[in-house]
């Protein structure tokens, strides 16, 4: 048997270079440990030769991987078209220079990437991550150091916990419900009756938060909630909850939770022959997945903080042109809020005139960018660093024959509601 | 009607969880192998069968048939490249060592693929077959009946032939089926390829009726060790009747409570099983000593053979 040892140890070896060398493949500036890649983009124009080191810290692998890798895809085309623009003009066309890390979709690698960019990358500001857990894992560190950490989550304590140096680019999940109800409000006073909703949700944070609020949201503005059911997420076998839903009269189906989920409930929906409307929010539905399942997801709701058609948003063709031709996919709206996140770094750069942690926070406090992609024209923040405005910044988008159309508000819609 | 309808539902999603099983039950059984990749090479499977379907528009059915081939060759030469070595070893390094192959395979779909899920959209992946009131959905039907096939099969190769012989030979004393004449190494190594071959079908019929993606792997490889704990390891009926069971108690759970409440009873059940049934439902004439649950846990925590471990096939 001691023959042998040497040979399956070489092959564990082996094995733990390939696991780590195609982990890092998975994204072509993922990092584990010991910072990042850093990478300035393709765009450097004839600054000053000065580089602002910048921080993008997502999940580029692990379960919230569909969302954090376009996050991060986004920050670094809003680096590289800053870049091309010519840099911080304040600063004499400063580049900025990104340094990007994995934090696997864990809080505690979270932690550790947010200590490494921090420390050893020095960056003077951290993009992400996307989603509340991993956010709340690198706020603490971002604090400690004085670094800014503009990160994106759902979550309100991501920015009630007091934290001076932590904002949240993100929309909050009661924007996502208010803004739900008062969508089927104006559909209902435009001919429709959608007034029995039903939800399924998953049973983390994250779902059970859409649950609680729309239960209670919904009968305040006249809705009936039908059901009101958690499950496990990835759960394959979602009909039993989806029965009931239907049985119980929903005319309008919620999904709190991830993709898979999603797709597994409207293949429900449609096996029932029922039909309930779906609805869910923004990076569960507004991926090419669901687009590309035809009858099954045609009509789908998404409560979105951004979608790929808007009318009057000034950048977004352009954004989507750059996006696709570098990364090879349609941007999303984790892709859209990664790069607002950086542009928001850039305009703060701009005020700033430095790129000193703290005055880079101080100018957070108190610019408002144009973004030119986003559905609110300018953003900024407020007094406990959370995005705003936040109602304005939230779209419902219908897909209708394979195309994600903006419904609601008016403002940005490129379409109508269409009822199944 | 509830109740019928969560039953028929439990029934065939247990179907689809028993085909993912079975190959992980015949491995453990056969060659002694714990194979904590099982899931990836599911999830390997489905990628291949939505590639196929993308690039050539080959049905996933048709793919079943060609990834099980292709998939025996593989297991075939992974047992002469690796397992061959893992056999006489403790957990710990067959542990490890397919955790680094589910590992690589997992990151090698994210690189390839990215992490969105994969999907495909056939015409019939939503079609039911009505019975009065019960609906039952034919993706669904058939991959219950891939299960049954699958079991059928291997229990008629294991049982009614000579090579079944000299499998059950190898799997219960190694050395006395050497000096008896039979070849051990080929006989585990087309079980290796039997158990890719299976995992291939598993990932195979699963895409008609869900999607793959990164993470399925992970996903299946804990949902198919409760079923052969539960069934009884290496236990191939264990295997499809674990399945249903866990289908059963999953659906009928989210028809009377919810998804969550019906997890949380299905592991209830689960360990009420073993606490009445240690050795898992289908192994026969074993004490608890040497029970499905315990025999794993004691070669985590001795670092026994994973030879003392086996069981019939």
């Amino acid at each position: 048997m001691e023959k042998f040892k040497p040979i399956v140890g070489t092959a564990l070896a082996v094995l733990a270079v390939l696991a780590f060398a195609t982990g890092c493949g998975s994204s072509d500036s993922g990092s584990s440990s010991g910072g990042g890649t850093s990478t300035s983009g393709s765009g450097e124009s004839e600054g000053s030769g000065e580089s602002i080191p910048v921080g993008v810290l997502s999940s580029l692998s692990g379960e919230v991987a569909p969302n954090g890798m376009p996050f991060a895809q986004g920050a670094q085309l809003g680096a590289e078209t800053v870049n091309k623009e010519g840099g911080i003009k304040a600063m004499e066309g400063a580049q900025i220079d990104v340094t990007t890390s994995d934090d696997k979709s864990d809080p505690e690698a979270a932690r550790q990437g947010a200590l490494d960019l921090t420390g050893s990358d020095g960056v003077s500001a951290i993009v992400g991550p996307d989603g509340s857990g991993t956010c709340l894992g690198a706020a603490p560190v971002a604090e400690q150091n004085q670094v800014p950490l503009l990160c994106s989550g759902t979550d309100p304590t991501i920015t009630s916990e007091g934290y001076e140096f932590v904002y949240n680019v993100g929309t909050l999940s009661i924007a996502f419900s208010e803004t739900l109800i008062r969508f089927l409000e104006e559909v209902n006073k435009g001919g429709e009756e959608i007034t029995k909703i039903g939800i399924i949700h998953e049973d983390g944070p994250y779902g059970s938060t859409f649950g609680e609020q729309l239960s209670s949201l919904a009968p305040k503005a006249g809705f009936e909630v039908v059901s009101n059911l958690s499950f496990s997420a990835g759960d394959p076998n979602l009909k039993p909850l989806v029965t009931r839903a239907a049985d119980a009269g929903a005319q309008l189906l919620f999904v709190g939770s991830f993709s898979p989920d999603v797709i597994t409930a409207l293949k429900a929906v449609t096996t029932l022959d029922s039909n309930m409307l779906v609805a869910s929010i923004s990076g569960s539905v507004l991926v090419p997945t669901v687009a590309e399942l035809g009858d099954v997801s045609n009509g789908v709701l998404a409560i979105a903080n951004w979608n790929i058609a808007m009318n009057n948003r000034p950048d977004l063709a352009s954004f989507t042109k750059e996006y696709e031709a570098e990364f090879g996919e349609a941007p999303t709206a984790d892709a859209a809020t990664g790069y607002m996140a950086m542009k928001s770094v850039a305009a703060a750069l701009e005020q700033a005139q430095s790129s000193e942690p703290a005055d880079i926070k101080a100018a957070l406090d108190e610019v408002e960018a144009e973004i030119g992609i986003t559905p609110a024209p300018k953003i900024n923040y407020d007094e406990e660093g959370l995005l705003q405005p936040q109602e304005e910044t939230t779209v419902v988008a219908q897909l209708q024959n394979g195309k994600f159309e903006t419904i609601y508000p008016a403002e940005v819609a490129t379409g109508k509601f269409k009822a199944k | 009607m509830a109740f019928l309808q969560g039953l028929v539902d439990g029934v065939l999603i247990g179907g689809v969880y028993a085909v993912v099983a079975v190959g992980l039950t015949l491995l453990f059984g056969v060659v002694g192998i714990v194979n904590f990749a099982h899931g990836a090479i599911v999830m390997a499977g489905g990628y291949l069968t939505y590639q196929l379907y993308d690039s050539a528009g080959v049905d996933p059915y048709l793919s079943a048939v060609i990834l099980a081939v292709l998939f025996f060759v593989v297991g075939v030469l992974f047992y002469a490249a690796f397992f061959r070595r893992l056999v006489k070893e403790s957990l710990l390094p067959q542990a490890l060592f397919t955790i680094g192959v589910s590992i690589v395979l997992i990151n090698v779909a994210l690189a390839v693929y990215g992490p969105d899920v994969q999907s495909i959209d056939l015409p019939y992946s939503l079609s039911t077959v009505n019975i009065g009131e019960i609906s039952m959905e034919v993706t669904r039907l058939v991959a219950f009946g891939a299960a049954l096939l699958t079991t059928l099969l291997l229990y008629l190769l294991l049982w009614r032939t000579d090579f079944g012989i000299q499998v059950r030979a190898s799997a219960a004393d190694r050395q006395t089926a050497e000096l008896m004449g039979i070849r051990t190494l080929r006989v585990q190594s087309v079980a290796t390829g039997l158990s890719f071959a299976c995992a291939a079908i598993g990932g195979a019929v699963l895409m008609p009726i869900l999607f793959v993606s990164p993470a399925t792997g992970d996903q299946f490889t804990f949902l198919a060790f409760v079923i052969i704990v539960l069934g009884g390891l290496g236990s191939f009926f264990g295997a499809l009747v674990g399945g249903i069971i866990i289908g059963i108690a999953q659906s009928l759970g989210a028809t009377y409570v919810d998804g969550s409440t019906a997890q949380m009873l299905t592991f209830a059940l689960f360990i009420v099983l073993l606490l009445f049934k240690p050795n898992g439902l289908f192994t026969r004439g074993e004490r608890r000593p040497n029970g499905a649950l315990s025999r794993l846990l004691r070669m985590f925590s001795r670092g026994g053979s994973a030879r003392t471990a086996k069981a019939r096939v």
